[in-house]
């Protein structure tokens, strides 16, 4: 993280107001990823895995992670817009966002097998399950219409040209 | 690109070879639709005498030898180790091919191949891990690097389930 925001007046506000206010731990570990402290953002990271471990039962965890109603999650929190304002926040409605980016659909989370391996990551990498809500889907809907032959061509063209790239860095290759 | 790609050369000579194989890992969520990028082929093969003697054949036939060796001394695959149990990290050309014999926990060509997709290829047929299948190894395998792609995976079988 740059050192401006970190130092700024904004920055140092938002961390006294956001431990005044005694929020999770997981906003915790937001916090000191934002204010350079990895050290301390992996603990807080751990605390809120065990927080995760010993306050929900499986069926909470999913609400709290899937459709939010039961605990504040990092979407609904005030802080999520600074750090959205960090990273860039997009310009369309949303209509339109909920289309391209949105959790796990509650049908995955019965599937068979899919379903287990995901209640399982949400007790011990709930930060994977949260992420899905990030996947931009327009880059799939695309795929999903190429050739499986386009598809391939597509992802070793990019690879190819990343290894290029690295090597013209002087990296050598992978 | 067409052919001109190395690692689709070599999927293609392992097609035309009639060699039987599973393609798993980073090509397989390729196929299925993830928009990922991948460096490299991971293929399971049958550990049949006869598969074995089809895919070394093509190897050896190829140059193929183990990228993974300090001395650099270009050793090429064996027999015993394709019937074996462990990972072969190969280079064909300019290709770099992981030739798996078991993934996640002991799971070979007959424990995968009912998760396998069949997928047009260039004329032939293919088999593909499945996206279901393959999210579960990669959440078994456990490493950030695999559950980096995780979120990409489910959100592709989504996609899927939704086109179909």
């Amino acid at each position: 993280m740059p050192t401006d925001f970190a130092s700024s007046n904004a920055a140092k506000k938002l961390r006294v107001d956001a431990f005044r206010r005694n929020i999770s731990s997981h906003h915790k570990r937001i916090l000191l990823f934002l204010f350079d402290q990895p050290r301390a953002a992996l603990a807080a990271h751990r605390t809120s895995r065990r927080a995760l471990h010993t306050q929900h039962d499986h069926r909470s965890s999913l609400r709290c992670l899937n459709h939010g109603p039961t605990t504040t999650t990092v979407s609904q929190h005030p802080l999520r817009s600074a750090i959205l304002s960090r990273m860039g926040a997009p310009t369309y409605d949303a209509e339109t966002l909920a289309a391209y980016f949105h959790p796990i659909r509650p049908e995955t989370w019965d599937d068979p097998i899919v379903g287990p391996v995901l209640r399982r990551l949400a007790e011990e990498a709930p930060e994977v399950i949260e992420a899905v809500g990030d996947v931009d889907r327009s880059l799939i809907f695309e795929a999903l219409t190429w050739t499986p032959e386009a598809r391939v061509a597509r992802a070793l063209g990019m690879a190819a040209f990343i290894e290029r790239t690295r090597e013209s860095m002087g990296h050598g290759t992978r | 690109m067409g052919l001109d790609d190395p690692a689709e050369r070599a999927l293609v000579d392992l097609l035309d070879a009639e060699v039987e194989l599973i393609v798993v890992g980073g090509l397989a969520a390729v196929l299925m639709g993830a928009p990922v990028v991948t460096f490299d082929i991971d293929i399971v093969h049958r550990r049949t005498p006869e598969n074995v003697d089809r895919l070394l054949a093509l190897l050896l036939r190829n140059g193929a030898y183990h990228r993974l060796d300090l001395a650099n001394r270009r050793l090429p695959p064996t027999r015993d180790a394709l019937l074996g149990r462990g990972h072969l990290n190969l280079a064909m050309g300019d290709a770099k091919l992981d030739v798996l014999c078991e993934i996640e926990e002991r799971s070979g060509y007959e424990d995968l191949v009912g998760d396998a997709e069949p997928v047009p290829f260039h004329g032939k047929t293919l088999l593909v891990l499945g996206l279901r299948r393959l999210i579960q190894a990669k959440a078994a395998a456990g490493r950030p690097k695999d559950h980096m792609v995780i979120p990409v995976l489910v959100a592709t079988l989504e996609a899927s389930k939704k086109r179909h």
